[in-house]
C-alpha cells in the first residue's frame, strides 16, 4: 500500500483518516485484527533516516506508586508545600535537588530533568497504563508499551537474549503496572522476573539431550503449522512464536546469574534488591537486551510521606548514581538511556496523615544517557508546585522524546489490518530542545 | 484534606481508582447519539415465537445475517471435533478415548446429539466446570470462598437471578450459602470498585466514565447514574467478618462545575428511586450504635439486617419487569462469548443502548427467553451447543475469513488454564484408566474427578485468555523444560507406558494421536511421524517420548477449534 495516498502529515488528512477508521472499525474490530496477516511497519521519511541509530537500549526505573517530585527533583523548601527537607545545589549552577539526593546532585551536569509533566491521570491503573504507553488505550485498541516498541525497533532478530525484561519483585501495584505488547504480539512481551532473578524453566533437563530437544521442537512446529493452515488466528501465531524463542532464551542462562559479577561491583550497587536488579539490568544491556524495566515499589505515601521518602529516595539516589558511573566506565552511557518515573507524582499539599496523595498535574521525570542534552532542566512549576508555569509536557511528549533519543522515529506507523497506528498519537512531538 | 484548595488532587479513596478508561473511541465507532436505545427499535411481535426452540432461533437469526452479507457458512465440523469442542466447553476437558469411541459408534443424528448434550449437562462434570467459569466471571477466579458458594449453587441448579440475589444480599450460611459474602467482602474497601464491578459483571455496562463527567455520548449516563449506582453500596460495611448495612448516609460528589451534590438512588437509565428519608443520627445515637456493633463483633454475631436495605433495592430494581433486560442481556452475551469466542455485543462491558449487537433480534429473544425460564443458564447453553452455528467447522480455506460477528465459521479459541491443564493430564493418561473393560460408571467418574484435581498445579503456568490474547514464552518454557511435564506427563503418564508395549510405529502413532488429539492421524501425519521415529531408531524410547511431547505441545492441543 502506498502510504502517501493516505497520509501526508497534514491535520486535514488526520481527520479524514479517522473517519475512514471509524467506518472500517464499525465492521467489527475483531475482523480487522483477526484477518491481518502481520503488523507492517512503514517508515515515514519526515525524519532524517540518519537519526536511526542501532545498538541503543533503555533502562526504565519504574517508581511504582508515584514518587514525590518535591522530595526529589523539584524541591520547594520553605514553602507551605515544601515539607521538612532542605534543598541542595547541584553541579549545574542554579539547579537544586532535594537534600535526599546528594549523589545525583553531583551528577546533574550529566542528566536531564523534566519538571513540567502534566499527565492528568491520577489513577494507579490508568496512570500507569498511560505513562507506559504514552497514551491511553482505546476501547477498540490496546497500545503496546514502551519496552515492547523498543524491543521491536531496536532488538536484533537473531538475538539469543530476550529483547525485553521486567523486574517487579514487590507485589504492590504489580497488577496496575502491567505491560503488554498488544498488537505487536507476544514476541515483544517482557520476560517477567517477578519472583527472582532466574527465569523458571530456562535450563534443559538432564533427561533430554540437546539434540532431542531441538528435534522435537521442529516436529512440534511442523504439526502446528499443518493444524494452523486454514484456521490461523493471532493467538495461534503467538503460540508458535513463543516456542520459536525457547532455544535462544535457554542459551542466555548465564545472563541471569548475578554471581557472575565480581563481588566488588555487586557491593557498589549496594545490598538492596533494587540495586542488585539495576546491576542485572546493566548486565543485560551489555549482553544485548534492548529494554529492561526495574521496578521499585511502593511510593504511594498517602500517610507518612516524609518517612517513606527519607527511606526510599537515598536508595534511588545511590542506585541511579552507581548505574550512571558503571555504564559510563563501560562505555555504555553513549548507547543507553536511563529514565526514571512512575505513574504520577504527589500532591504539593500535605494531608492530615502527613501524606501526599496522587498528583499528575505538575510533576517530574529524570533521565540520563544517550541522545539527550546533558545538564538540562526543562519546564517549571509555580512556587508551591501546584501548577506547571512553563513548557508543559504530557505523557505523549515524554514518550516521543524517549523514542527520539534512542533513534526511533516517533511518527513511524504500524499497521494493524488496514488501520495505521503511529507510535505516538497524531500531533504529539518530542521535546526538540532536549535532544542531543 | 488537602490544604491547597484550587488544585485538582486525587485522594486515595476516591477518584480514578477503577482502572477503567473512557469509551469515547467506541462511541465514535458505533454511531453515537442515536435517538433511542437499539432495543426500543425492536418490535416484539415480529420476533420469533416465544415457544420456539432456542437452537432454531439462533440459527434463524444467524442464517439471516449470513444471507444478508451473502456469506455461505463453513460446513458442520467432523464428529471428532464436535465432541472435543462439546466436552471442553461443557466439562472443561477433552473427552476420553472411550467417550470418543462411544460417540463415533452412535448414529450421528441430531436427536442423539441432543441426548448427549442433555446427559452431559446433567452430569457432575458440568457443574464443576460451570462453577469454575462463573467464579472467573464474578471473581476473576480469585479466592476459594465464593467458589464454595458457586459449587453449591450450581449443583442445586440455581438460576442466574438467584445467584445475583445471593451475591448482593451477601448473607452466608454454612449449609445453604457458604462463602457467599465474599463477593461483597472482597470489594467493601472500595465502593467505586464495587459499583463498577456490579455494573460490569451483572449488567454488562461500564459506567466508570461517568464517575468524573457525564458520558459524552450515551446521553442517559450522567454523573447521577454513576453515583446512583454507587449509592446502593455506600451504606454497606464489614463488622467483624459479617456484612452489615446502615440505614442512613448519602453519597455526595462534585460535578464538573464544582458543585456539591447528593446522589439519589438510581438504576441506569431509570429515574431516581423513592426510598425512606434517611436521618443522620446524632452523636449519642452513633455512640450507641458503635457499642452495639462492638458487642456483635465480640460475640461473633451477624448484626441484624437493616430494615430498609439499599442493596435489596438494587436486587428489586435490577430484576424489575421493565428493567431486567439489562441483567438478562449481560449474561446472554457472556455465555455466548464463552461458547463462540466472540460476543453478540463487543466489548462485553459496553452493552449500552447505542452499541447495537451484531444480531439485535437474537439478543432480544435470548434475553427474553432466559428471563422467562428462571434464568436457567443450562437452557441457554443447551440451545447454543445444539445450534448449527455452534457446530460449524473452524477451517476456512478459500478467501478471507468472514468477520467474527457473522459466526460463519468456528473461531479457534485458546483453552482456559483449567481446560488446558486438565486436558494435558487426560491426554497422557493410560487408555485403561477410563476405558478398561468392566469399569463401573461410578468408578470412571471418580477417576475423572481425581484426574481433574491432579492437574490443578499446572494452571498457574497458563494465562486466562482475554482480548487480543498472546501466549507467553513462559508457557512454552514450562512445556519445554519443566520437571512436571517431564516426570508427570511424559514419563509418569500412563500413555507412555502403553505406547512402549506396542510393537509397530504406526500403532504407536495412532494411539498417541487418538489419546491426545482424539482423532486418527492422517496418512501424511503417519508418514511424517514414522519418519521421525525411524530417524531415531537408536533410542526408540526417547524418540517416542519426544513424539508425544511434540503432539502434546502443538497448537491443536492448545486450542478449542
Amino acid at each position: 500500500m502506498n502510504q502517501s495516498q493516505h497520509f501526508c502529515g497534514t491535520s486535514a488528512h488526520d481527520i479524514s483518516r479517522r473517519v475512514f477508521l471509524s467506518q472500517s472499525l464499525a465492521v467489527g474490530s475483531g475482523a480487522l485484527l483477526g484477518t491481518s496477516g502481520a503488523v507492517h511497519a512503514l517508515d515515514e521519511d519526515s525524519l532524517n533516516a540518519a537519526l536511526q541509530k542501532t545498538g541503543r537500549n533503555v533502562i526504565l526505573l519504574w517508581l511504582a506508586g508515584g514518587a514525590s517530585q518535591l522530595e526529589t527533583w523539584d524541591p520547594k523548601p520553605g514553602r507551605p508545600t515544601g515539607g521538612p527537607f532542605a534543598s541542595i545545589p547541584t553541579s549545574v549552577p542554579g539547579v537544586h535537588f532535594s537534600e535526599l539526593m546528594p549523589k545525583m546532585a553531583k551528577r546533574m551536569h550529566r542528566m536531564t530533568v523534566i519538571r513540567s509533566l502534566n499527565t492528568g491521570d491520577g489513577g494507579h491503573g490508568t496512570g500507569a497504563e498511560m505513562m507506559l504507553r504514552g497514551r491511553k488505550n482505546e476501547a477498540a485498541i490496546q497500545y503496546p508499551d514502551l519496552g515492547a516498541i523498543v524491543a521491536k525497533e531496536l532488538g536484533r532478530a537473531d538475538s539469543k537474549v530476550p529483547g525485553y525484561v521486567s523486574f517487579y519483585s514487590q507485589t504492590e501495584g504489580r497488577g496496575s503496572g502491567k505491560l503488554s505488547p498488544a498488537f505487536l504480539g507476544a514476541r515483544y512481551a517482557p520476560m517477567n522476573l517477578d519472583d527472582g532473578s532466574m527465569p523458571p524453566n530456562l535450563s534443559r533437563l538432564e533427561a533430554i539431550s540437546d539434540l532431542s530437544h531441538q528435534d522435537r521442537a521442529r516436529l512440534r512446529d511442523l504439526l502446528s503449522a499443518r493444524f494452523a493452515s486454514g484456521r490461523e488466528t493471532e493467538t495461534m501465531r503467538s503460540h508458535s512464536a513463543a516456542y520459536a524463542r525457547v532455544h535462544g532464551l535457554m542459551s542466555s542462562e548465564p545472563l541471569f546469574d548475578i554471581e557472575k559479577e565480581p563481588k566488588w561491583i555487586r557491593d557498589r550497587y549496594g545490598p538492596s534488591l533494587f540495586g542488585q536488579q539495576a546491576l542485572m539490568a546493566r548486565r543485560m544491556i551489555e549482553a544485548g537486551v534492548s529494554f529492561v524495566r526495574v521496578s521499585r515499589a511502593w511510593w504511594d505515601s498517602h500517610g507518612q510521606n516524609f518517612e517513606t521518602h527519607a527511606e526510599m529516595v537515598p536508595e534511588l539516589d545511590h542506585v541511579m548514581a552507581t548505574l550512571m558511573d558503571d555504564l559510563d566506565q563501560r562505555g555504555l552511557l553513549d548507547s543507553t538511556l536511563v529514565v526514571a518515573f512512575g505513574e504520577f507524582g504527589r500532591t504539593p499539599g500535605v494531608n492530615a496523615s502527613l501524606g501526599r496523595d496522587h498528583f499528575a498535574n505538575a510533576w517530574s521525570a529524570a533521565m540520563f544517557g544517550c541522545g539527550l542534552q546533558a545538564g538540562a532542566v526543562y519546564g517549571k512549576t509555580d512556587d508551591d508546585g501546584n501548577t506547571v508555569t512553563e513548557d508543559e509536557v504530557g505523557a505523549g511528549e515524554l514518550f516521543a522524546t524517549i523514542l527520539a533519543a534512542i533513534g526511533i522515529n516517533p511518527n513511524k506507523e504500524y499497521h494493524v489490518g488496514a488501520r495505521p497506528i503511529p507510535l505516538v498519537n497524531p500531533g504529539i512531538k518530542p521535546i526538540r530542545s532536549l535532544l542531543a | 484534606m488537602n490544604p491547597v484548595a484550587a488544585q485538582p488532587s486525587f485522594s486515595a479513596s476516591a477518584l480514578f481508582r477503577s482502572g477503567f478508561s473512557c469509551v469515547l473511541a467506541l462511541c465514535l465507532q458505533t454511531g453515537a447519539m442515536a435517538a433511542e436505545p437499539w432495543w426500543d427499535r425492536i418490535n416484539p411481535s415480529e420476533l420469533a415465537p416465544a415457544n420456539a426452540a432456542v437452537e432454531s432461533v439462533i440459527d434463524q437469526y444467524v442464517d439471516a445475517g449470513l444471507a444478508k452479507r451473502q456469506v455461505s457458512p463453513a460446513p458442520e465440523a467432523p464428529p471428532e471435533t464436535r465432541l472435543r469442542r462439546l466436552m471442553l466447553d461443557l466439562h472443561g476437558r477433552i473427552p476420553t478415548m472411550a467417550e470418543m469411541d462411544e460417540f463415533l459408534a452412535g448414529d450421528g443424528t441430531p436427536e442423539s446429539w441432543r441426548h448427549l448434550v442433555d446427559r452431559l449437562i446433567e452430569a457432575k462434570g458440568f457443574d464443576r466446570f460451570q462453577a469454575h467459569e462463573l467464579n472467573w466471571l464474578l471473581m476473576d477466579g480469585q479466592g476459594t470462598e465464593f467458589q464454595k458458594y458457586l459449587d453449591l449453587a450450581t449443583t442445586e441448579r440455581k438460576g442466574w437471578d438467584a445467584i445475583f440475589r445471593d451475591a448482593i444480599t451477601g448473607q452466608a450460611d454454612p449449609e445453604k450459602r457458604p462463602g457467599v459474602d465474599h463477593f461483597l467482602r472482597q470489594r467493601l474497601a472500595d465502593p467505586d470498585k464495587m459499583a463498577n464491578d456490579v455494573s460490569v459483571r451483572f449488567f454488562g455496562v461500564n459506567i466508570s466514565c461517568a464517575q468524573c463527567h457525564d458520558h459524552p455520548y450515551v446521553k442517559d449516563w450522567t454523573q447521577d447514574t454513576y453515583y446512583g449506582m454507587k449509592s446502593f453500596f455506600s451504606r454497606t460495611f464489614d463488622n467483624g467478618g459479617f456484612i452489615a448495612e446502615r440505614e442512613y448516609g448519602l453519597v455526595t460528589y462534585k460535578t464538573t462545575t464544582n458543585e456539591d451534590k447528593n446522589a439519589g438512588l438510581k438504576f441506569f437509565g431509570g429515574t431516581a428511586l423513592a426510598e425512606p428519608a434517611s436521618v443522620e443520627p446524632d452523636e449519642d445515637r452513633k455512640k450507641a450504635e458503635r457499642a452495639q456493633l462492638e458487642e456483635f463483633k465480640k460475640n461473633k454475631q451477624a448484626p441484624p439486617p437493616a430494615t430498609y436495605s439499599r442493596r435489596a433495592r438494587l436486587i428489586e430494581a435490577g430484576l424489575a419487569e421493565d428493567q431486567q433486560h439489562w441483567f438478562a442481556r449481560a449474561i446472554v452475551n457472556q455465555v455466548w462469548h464463552r461458547f463462540f469466542g466472540y460476543g453478540l455485543v463487543m466489548p462485553l462491558d459496553q452493552m449500552h443502548g447505542e452499541n447495537e449487537p451484531s444480531h439485535p433480534e437474537l439478543m432480544h429473544w435470548l434475553a427474553r427467553d432466559l428471563a422467562a425460564h428462571d434464568y436457567d443458564l443450562r437452557r441457554l447453553i443447551r440451545g447454543i451447543v445444539s445450534s448449527r452455528a455452534w457446530q460449524r467447522d473452524s477451517l476456512w480455506e478459500s478467501g478471507d475469513r468472514p468477520p467474527l460477528n457473522l459466526f460463519a465459521v468456528a473461531h479457534p479459541r485458546p483453552l482456559a488454564p483449567r481446560q488446558y491443564a486438565v486436558s494435558l493430564k487426560f491426554a497422557t493418561s493410560s487408555p485403561e484408566t477410563f476405558g478398561a473393560e468392566g469399569l463401573a460408571p461410578e468408578e470412571v467418574e471418580k477417576r475423572i474427578e481425581n484426574t481433574e484435581r491432579s492437574a490443578a498445579g499446572y494452571e498457574r503456568w497458563f494465562e486466562r485468555p482475554g482480548e487480543n490474547f498472546n501466549i507467553a514464552v513462559e508457557e512454552a518454557l514450562f512445556l519445554s523444560n519443566s520437571v512436571e511435564v517431564q516426570d508427570q506427563l511424559l514419563d509418569g503418564g500412563g500413555l507412555m507406558k502403553t505406547l512402549a508395549t506396542l510393537a509397530k510405529p504406526e500403532e504407536q502413532i495412532r494411539l498417541a494421536s487418538r489419546s491426545i488429539l482424539l482423532r486418527e492421524p492422517s496418512a501424511d501425519e503417519i508418514s511424517l511421524l514414522s519418519g521421525y521415529l525411524a530417524g531415531r531408531s537408536d533410542q526408540p524410547q526417547d524418540a517416542l517420548r519426544q513424539l508425544v511431547w511434540a503432539i502434546l505441545s502443538s497448537s491443536e492441543t492448545r486450542f478449542n477449534y
